[in-house]
């Protein structure tokens, strides 16, 4: 009973910042300069019609108590821009499930790659193989995301033309793959690494090993199971990230996700999807923090919820 | 993200030839039966085979947001050019870049030029089987005004257009305009289906099924974000001369990515290619030449600084410009600007229009220039660049950025002007036209080739320079008013000569359309003033 | 005899049933004998050879950026006519721009703007989010509930977009300052975008830090000589900066060096999408965004900046996570 109140607690409290970031996003939005409707040759009276027709020439707090009965609705507007008179909702939802494709791809990638290796690195501690990977690692977590994009255009794409550029073209999802996944997979591998060592050199070990336990039983089943702790606490966090940073990797290879719309409707002062992107994105992590503290709370009854 | 806004012409010189082809135009392009008629004389075997088997490809023009195929509501270069594929107007641009009839069968003009008489074509149906009728023009012309797009008013010489009976539409204009088939030709006058428009509203034209089309193509998908493709229509009435079975769009934003594609072939043309790349890519640079030009813009209103309220000042900042040098880091073969308006304006004399203004400064001398400049500084008491106050210059994007930096390194070495830093501004089009700034980027691509169109930009109250001159606003009026074109042309060079006095703006560059097009594998790309039509691509 | 890790037999090295090394206790007792805290902190550090190769590293960044533009016979927004586009050559070993400039001391100043970026942004953080924390912390109770609340919300925004639509926000208005304002004049060669970017991190991303000192402040709390020291009196601003602040230092050092990789990274993304510094300055971020227009014809213009940027980041974490290790033995993660 007294975790179904603090669930439900936790729960008001998730729509209560939701709400706030709504509010902060929507009144930020109408403070950056411009509106969706300048171009070169659009006079101001045209400007003012438009601005009339969406209702934007209206006090800020009619449109915003509009926004707001909209969004309980789901009704997130209109694009002013990017296919005029298409509901945000179903554009968010839509490019969403195109980067979610593509994250959960990156992820299972940086998951399945790096923590086997960093396990191999952390075991084989000072070896060759150890120094190979280490190096590794720290590069992809030290070179930005659009450096590695452009040197696997120029070396896959053009220079042996072995992968297409546009995600469209058969194969053209390997090399997004390949940005989103990087920096994960490195982080993982350095993240496992560490704590390999770490549990390794834990008395209980000793322990295990003085009981007369194999090696392969010491290392596989106590030193893994406990090393991987860390491991799986940071996977939350990662999941968002992947899913959500997607910016880099959406526009380089033109990949119809959600960071790629964002990036547009920042340089058209599209309001109505900026806002849907970011609450979207605010929505979704709340969510995912919400969902892992629940699970922390059913796996470990020690942590205690909030 | 480099983005070609609206920077569009019609090509008046090309109308006029177009004017020779009306009286024939039943015979020639007739109907689909006969192959042999398609004109490219070289390779007979070469144009049959190609006309039978119909090619496809990719090629890109820009992102979702410049893909707007609605003809009423586009207003990039990429949205226009899509339209000329799915829509077709009154005109249209013919294989060799002219501008010949296409949905009218005739026209017929009134001795006083007021009153135009088209006939439809028999054989033009939509997309959905219907036939095109002269409603739908009608139709479509109103919405096109009752749009408020960035050209709802590119009809506003027709007082008045109605539908005289299914295939008949009688116009009448407010003031004779030869050059009438052009606008016709753009996709702003194209029709519209009454039922489509009315039953998506601001979704029309959004999604392949959210219209029809009357054009050489239908939409058979649009992928957001990624592609639209296009497949050419068997029952347009022209389909034997279409050689592009299938086009497909890809919808990128990153030049550098548009690029990396045509480089790896998975596209045949690009608009757009990152500037810095120009001089690697000879080869693959198809080039136009645009009726524009590329300034640096003074604040000279109110709100401007005190420091550009003196004429010397802006008369130095604009001979200190190094012209030759942008050019040649443009790399793309600009023409030098030593007047504001473009070369290629002729008169029916063929003269040019600014081989007959006295040039602002004499652009090859810039050694002289530059001394000169120093000394109209020193005058103004800035001597050295001494004292010369902080200045921002606004430009709205990275290509723009770079040139500017140039033209600040400039002011810097010949001048000592050392405190004027450049900035890329979102919003740039309205900071510009709220003259909330210093010194910005100005450049105008003239909707119709006529020389009052570039100097109405600096007629008091339009210009963004806050520029106010009496002289010169009467010198506009005059030339606009008359039809006499030696006063007009006399108007307008004054105009210009008292531009060159004032100086609010300093033209930098005339400045050249560029493509990437694979010429060597590929042919037959019609480009007309920063439009480009895929549908008689052949390969080679 | 080597060990292999995967073999499922028993082996007993000799080495497992050898005698202890009588010293080995002696070396624990060095390590906490009353040396100082800073003094212990630098030995433990200077046993870690990787973060001294990236303390050096670093070093020779911060000279390079610091000292290398005096000693360039170029400015970075010096137009060399007649150099445009260069290869790398003996004068200009990492190539000229298409504007003619060195790309070297464009290089030295842009690592210069980007440590400035990540060194400033991250002390914006550290001071926000230790004073937040330590007032949450200490005073407790209601304010503490509320104040970890705002933290929460703050957690769950998605603030790279944010960051963009903030730096949007804060131009305009920084700019008229700078323009109207004599006092914020010598601000303008940096320009209002950086400032923004100063602005956006330090309000976006001080939560964690904040966090951080709340939970040290918590633990102290409880201890026994801050009860001894309100017992005499101590008010809660002493207590602060004399007790509590002292003694998390070395946590609070270790995060902020992990915090200028990050904000340098944010600086590049920014760049990336085209609102980063203003010209003719140049960040590392910029360079490289720059470069990626000509990447196909002049790829060593990436290179250059793109790997600075790397040996920054990679550095600043390397040595980040030795002087964590180094400043809070107990804390080992």
């Amino acid at each position: 009973m007294e975790f179904v109140q603090k669930l439900l607690r936790r729960v008001l409290l998730a729509v209560f910042s939701l709400f706030v970031i709504v509010t902060i996003t929507f009144f930020l939005m109408n403070l950056i300069p411009g509106d969706p409707f300048m171009s070169e040759k659009a006079t101001p009276e045209i400007r003012a019609e438009l601005r009339a027709k969406y209702g934007l020439d209206q006090p800020i707090y009619v449109q915003y108590v509009r926004y707001l009965k909209g969004l309980v609705h789901g009704d997130m507007g209109n694009s002013y821009i990017l296919q005029k008179g298409r509901a945000i909702a179903s554009i968010v939802t839509e490019s969403f499930a195109v980067s979610m494709k593509l994250g959960i791809r990156a992820l299972l990638v940086a998951v399945f790659l790096g923590i086997p290796i960093g396990c191999i690195a952390g075991l084989w501690k000072g070896k060759v193989i150890d120094g190979f990977v280490r190096v590794f690692s720290a590069i992809g977590i030290s070179v930005p995301g659009y450096v590695i994009a452009a040197t696997l255009m120029l070396i896959l794409s053009v220079q042996f033309g072995l992968l297409p550029i546009s995600y469209n073209k058969p194969g053209g999802s390997v090399m997004p793959i390949i940005v989103l996944a990087m920096y994960p997979t490195c982080y993982l591998i350095r993240l496992t690494r560490a704590s390999i060592l770490e549990v390794l050199n834990q008395d209980y070990l000793r322990t295990e090993r003085s009981k007369g336990m194999s090696e392969f039983i010491v290392i596989f089943v106590h030193a893994l199971k406990n090393s991987l702790i860390p491991i799986v606490t940071y996977l939350g966090p990662l999941t968002a990230s992947v899913l959500t940073g997607g910016f880099v990797a959406e526009s380089v290879f033109n990949v119809p996700g959600l960071g790629r719309y964002f990036v547009t409707a920042v340089q058209n002062r599209d309001y109505t999807l900026i806002m849907g992107t970011t609450i979207f994105y605010a929505a979704l992590i709340i969510f995912m923090n919400l969902v892992c503290d629940v699970l922390y709370q059913i796996v470990d009854p020690r942590i205690k919820i909030n | 993200m480099k983005k070609k806004l609206i920077s569009l012409i019609l090509c008046l010189a090309l109308a006029v030839t177009a004017f020779a082809a009306c009286g024939k135009k039943a015979d020639d392009t007739s109907s689909s039966g006969t192959e042999g008629t398609t004109e490219t004389t070289t390779d007979t075997a070469e144009t049959t085979e190609a006309t039978a088997e119909k090619i496809s490809f990719a090629v890109t023009g820009g992102g979702e947001d410049a893909m707007d195929v609605n003809p009423q509501s586009s207003g990039t270069l990429l949205g226009l050019s899509a339209c000329r594929h799915l829509y077709e107007g009154l005109y249209k641009l013919d294989k060799d870049g002219n501008i010949s009839l296409a949905q009218a069968a005739s026209a017929e003009t009134s001795d006083d030029g007021l009153t135009w008489t088209f006939t439809l074509r028999d054989d033009i149906t939509w997309s959905d089987g219907q036939a095109v009728t002269a409603e739908d023009f009608t139709y479509g012309w109103q919405y096109l005004v009752d749009f408020s797009g960035d050209y709802s008013s590119l009809l506003e010489m027709i007082k008045e257009a109605k539908a005289v009976d299914e295939k008949t539409i009688e116009v009448t204009l407010a003031y004779p305009c030869a050059y009438l088939p052009s606008v016709l030709a753009f996709p702003s006058a194209y029709p519209a289906r009454k039922d489509y428009v009315e039953q998506y509203g601001d979704a029309y034209a959004t999604d392949p099924e959210k219209s029809v089309y009357n054009g050489a193509y239908e939409m058979t998908s649009w992928t957001h974000q990624e592609s639209v493709v296009m497949t050419a229509r068997e029952d347009y009435y022209d389909y034997a001369n279409i050689t592009a079975g299938e086009i497909t769009w890809d919808l990128m934003t990153e030049t550098s990515t548009m690029l990396a594609s045509y480089k790896s072939g998975d596209i045949i043309y690009s608009d757009s290619y990152p500037d810095a790349e120009a001089a690697s890519l000879t080869e693959d640079l198809g080039y136009a030449s645009g009726y524009n030009n590329y300034c640096a813009m003074f604040n000279v209103s109110e709100s401007g600084p005190d420091v550009l309220k003196d004429v010397k000042v802006r008369k130095a900042l604009s001979l200190a410009i190094d012209r030759q040098r942008i050019a040649d880091i443009r790399g793309i073969d600009d023409e030098l600007a030593y007047t504001y308006s473009p070369s290629g304006l002729y008169n029916s004399a063929g003269e040019d229009f600014i081989d007959t203004v006295t040039p602002w400064y004499d652009v090859d001398a810039y050694e002289a220039n530059c001394e000169e400049a120093k000394a109209l500084l020193k005058e103004a008491g800035y001597e050295g660049g001494k004292g010369f106050p902080a200045l921002n210059y606004i430009v709205g994007n990275e290509d723009r950025k770079t040139i500017a930096e140039a033209v600040i390194g400039d002011w810097k070495d010949v001048l000592g002007i050392d405190t004027i830093t450049v900035e890329i501004v979102d919003g740039f089009f309205a900071q510009r036209s709220s003259k909330d700034y210093d010194i910005a980027y100005f450049g105008w691509f003239m909707d119709y080739v006529d020389i009052s169109n570039m100097l109405y930009t600096m007629v008091s109250g339009v210009s963004d320079s806050g520029f106010s001159n009496a002289d010169y606003d009467a010198a506009y009026e005059a030339a606009t008013s008359s039809p006499d074109e030696a006063t007009q042309w006399e108007n307008y060079a004054k105009c210009e000569a008292i531009l060159a006095e004032e100086v609010p703006v300093a033209p930098i560059l005339h400045s050249t359309n560029s493509y990437l097009f694979n010429k060597a594998e590929y042919d037959g790309l019609v480009y007309y003033c920063g439009n480009y039509y895929f549908g008689y691509v052949t390969k080679k | 005899m080597k060990k292999n890790p995967l073999s499922l037999q028993i082996k007993i090295d000799a080495d497992d049933i050898k005698p202890l090394d009588k010293d080995i206790f002696l070396k624990d007792t060095e390590e906490t004998s009353d040396v100082g805290f800073w003094k212990a902190s630098w030995k433990r550090l200077r046993g870690n050879k990787i973060a001294m190769a990236a303390m050096f590293v670093i070093i020779a960044l911060i000279i390079f950026a610091i000292i290398g533009p005096m000693l360039s016979p170029y400015k970075y927004d010096q137009q060399l006519r007649g150099s445009e586009g260069l290869l790398p050559c003996f004068a200009h070993p990492f190539g000229t721009d298409r504007l003619g400039r060195d790309l070297l001391v464009r290089c030295m100043v842009g690592a210069r703007i980007s440590l400035a970026v990540g060194v400033i942004s991250a002390v914006i953080v550290l001071i926000i989010g230790s004073i937040y924390g330590a007032i949450s912390g200490l005073i407790g109770g209601k304010l503490d509930t509320i104040m970890m609340r705002i933290v929460d919300v703050i957690y769950s925004v998605p603030e790279i977009l944010l960051i963009v639509v903030i730096k949007l926000v804060i131009d305009d208005p920084l700019t008229k300052l700078m323009d109207t304002v004599e006092f914020f004049r010598p601000l303008q060669k940096i320009g209002a975008g950086l400032i923004a970017i100063f602005i956006v991190y330090g309000s976006m991303y001080w939560v964690g830090m904040s966090r951080i000192v709340r939970g040290q402040v918590l633990q102290l709390k409880e201890m026994e000589y801050v009860t001894a020291a309100t017992a005499l009196g101590a008010g809660k601003g002493r207590l602060i900066r004399h007790h509590l602040l002292p003694n998390c230092i070395g946590q609070l050092i270790a995060t902020v060096m992990m915090q200028i990789p990050s904000a340098i990274f944010t600086e590049a993304f920014l760049s990336f999408l085209g609102i980063g510094v203003n010209a003719p300055m140049a960040s590392l971020g910029s360079l490289t965004s720059e470069a990626m227009d000509s990447v196909f014809s002049k790829p060593y213009r990436l290179i250059f900046p793109a790997l600075l940027i790397s040996l920054i980041i990679l550095s600043f974490n390397l040595f980040g996570d030795g002087l964590r290790d180094a400043l809070d033995p107990k804390m080992k993660k």
